[in-house]
């Protein structure tokens, strides 16, 4: 038996093979503390938790976790904290270690056999930032020493690549995979099964949350929740003062990555010569919005894309694209 | 006669001027250049180092603590199940990559 796991900002899911299926567990990638103050509080805090999916601390404080964690931050008009930020392990979170690791041991469960294979994913170096913060080995690290521990035998593998195997396989594994994380947009060009370049960009669906925050003065977690309701197409005109900025910087995050992804792959030196106009494949939570995957395209003309393109299609599946092209993986590995 | 003398005078005086632009050209400029040349390559050789050895300043990880946090619910992930066979995508990728 092997397992895929996709290790987002936003989502982890876990993926395993049953037979002629896959079992697919998916967890929002979410906490909020809650510290009582008195005795009496933690009683009644305890109480009002009931059903929730949370844990207790040993100083007392209660952590809910997943999407119990946004709802009760959005009661709370404030913002739920995330153990990851841009695709890495979040060195501003104090807790980001302890919290990420019990919840990858929560998600994945004990390996069924001693050196289970399973295959996660990481983020590429991104081409629009240079800083301490962003250190994909670190986090790579403290994944495997996770996986590790509960007895797996991990690889490491890109997320677009992961998504390419998940999805290229009808072009021999020929094509360009676009993952439209949270926090992170991750490309890969594939030929014939190698990848040939991998590159991220730091601005995704965590961007249009902040910008449209900023924007109307809603709390992030307000923006996320009514974003992810939908009603809204990118670049048209809403009603709704949120959905109307999140329409307008939708469609901004969408030039940004289609002029992005000229650049890096115009004169590229290891940018294979195709023979036929090429197929990009998009998935990621932040490719759900209407009209992404037209609008990608519409700017990947404007912005001269180096590569003849015969389609731009979105995955059937684009939450669990990558977390199946990672048990793909484990599956050849195996 | 005296247009004569007065010329012979003024080239001797050019030549004389020249004579001594040169001497300072030549002491001053080119010789502190030749000094400062060197000065750089001596110092260029001190950079290099014979052998260059790296230090590993890789961050470390070290333990993750997660005892002490105690459970109180039953599932914490949403379950789905797809009919996906993905054994004819491995098999093509197995031959692909040899």
């Amino acid at each position: 038996m092997s397992k895929g796991l996709d290790v987002g900002t936003s989502f982890i899911v876990l993926s395993e093979q049953d037979g002629k299926k896959i079992k697919y567990k998916d967890f929002r990638d979410a906490f909020y503390i809650i510290k009582p103050s008195t005795p009496i509080a933690t009683k009644m805090i305890e109480k009002g938790l009931n059903n929730k999916i949370f844990v207790k601390d040993t100083d007392g404080s209660f952590i809910l976790l997943g999407k119990d964690a946004i709802e009760k931050a959005v009661e709370r008009n404030e913002t739920a904290r995330r153990p990851m930020y841009r695709g890495v392990v979040s060195v501003k979170e104090k807790d980001a270690k302890k919290i990420l690791a019990y919840i990858l041991k929560e998600v994945v469960g004990k390996a069924s056999e001693e050196n289970e294979k399973i295959v996660f994913c990481i983020p590429a170096q991104p081409v629009d930032q240079e800083d301490d913060d962003f250190d994909v080995s670190y986090h790579e690290d403290i994944v495997k020493t996770i996986l590790l521990e509960i007895g797996y035998d991990a690889k490491s593998i890109n997320e677009a690549e992961a998504l390419c195997y998940a999805e290229l396989e009808n072009t021999d594994y020929t094509g360009i995979g676009i993952s439209c994380g949270a926090g992170m947009t991750n490309v890969c060009v594939m030929l014939n099964g190698e990848p040939t370049v991998v590159f991220s960009t730091t601005k995704s669906g965590d961007w249009v949350d902040r910008m449209a925050s900023v924007a109307t003065g809603e709390p992030d977690s307000v923006v996320q929740v009514e974003k992810e309701g939908g009603g809204f197409k990118i670049g048209e005109p809403n009603d709704n003062p949120v959905l109307g900025a999140v329409s307008t910087y939708y469609e901004r995050l969408i030039e940004y990555t289609a002029k992005q992804l000229s650049f890096a792959l115009s004169d590229h030196k290891s940018l294979p010569k195709f023979k036929h106009p090429i197929t990009i494949v998009v998935a990621g939570g932040t490719s759900q919005a209407i009209g992404y995957v037209e609008k990608l395209h519409e700017k990947l003309i404007e912005s001269n894309f180096p590569l003849q393109i015969d389609v731009v299609k979105h995955s059937d599946d684009p939450l669990h694209a990558v977390a199946k092209g990672c048990l793909i993986a484990a599956s050849v590995l195996g | 006669m005296y247009i004569e003398l007065l010329l012979f005078l003024l080239i001797c005086w050019i030549q004389i001027t020249v004579f001594i632009v040169g001497i300072y050209i030549g002491k001053n400029i080119i010789s502190n250049n030749i000094e400062n040349t060197n000065i750089s390559t001596v110092k260029k050789e001190k950079n290099i180092p014979k052998n260059h050895i790296n230090i590993d300043e890789k961050k470390v990880v070290l333990d993750i603590n997660t005892k002490g946090l105690e459970k109180k619910y039953d599932s914490i992930a949403e379950e789905t199940i797809q009919e996906t066979d993905i054994s004819t995508s491995v098999n093509k990728l197995k031959n692909m990559k040899g």
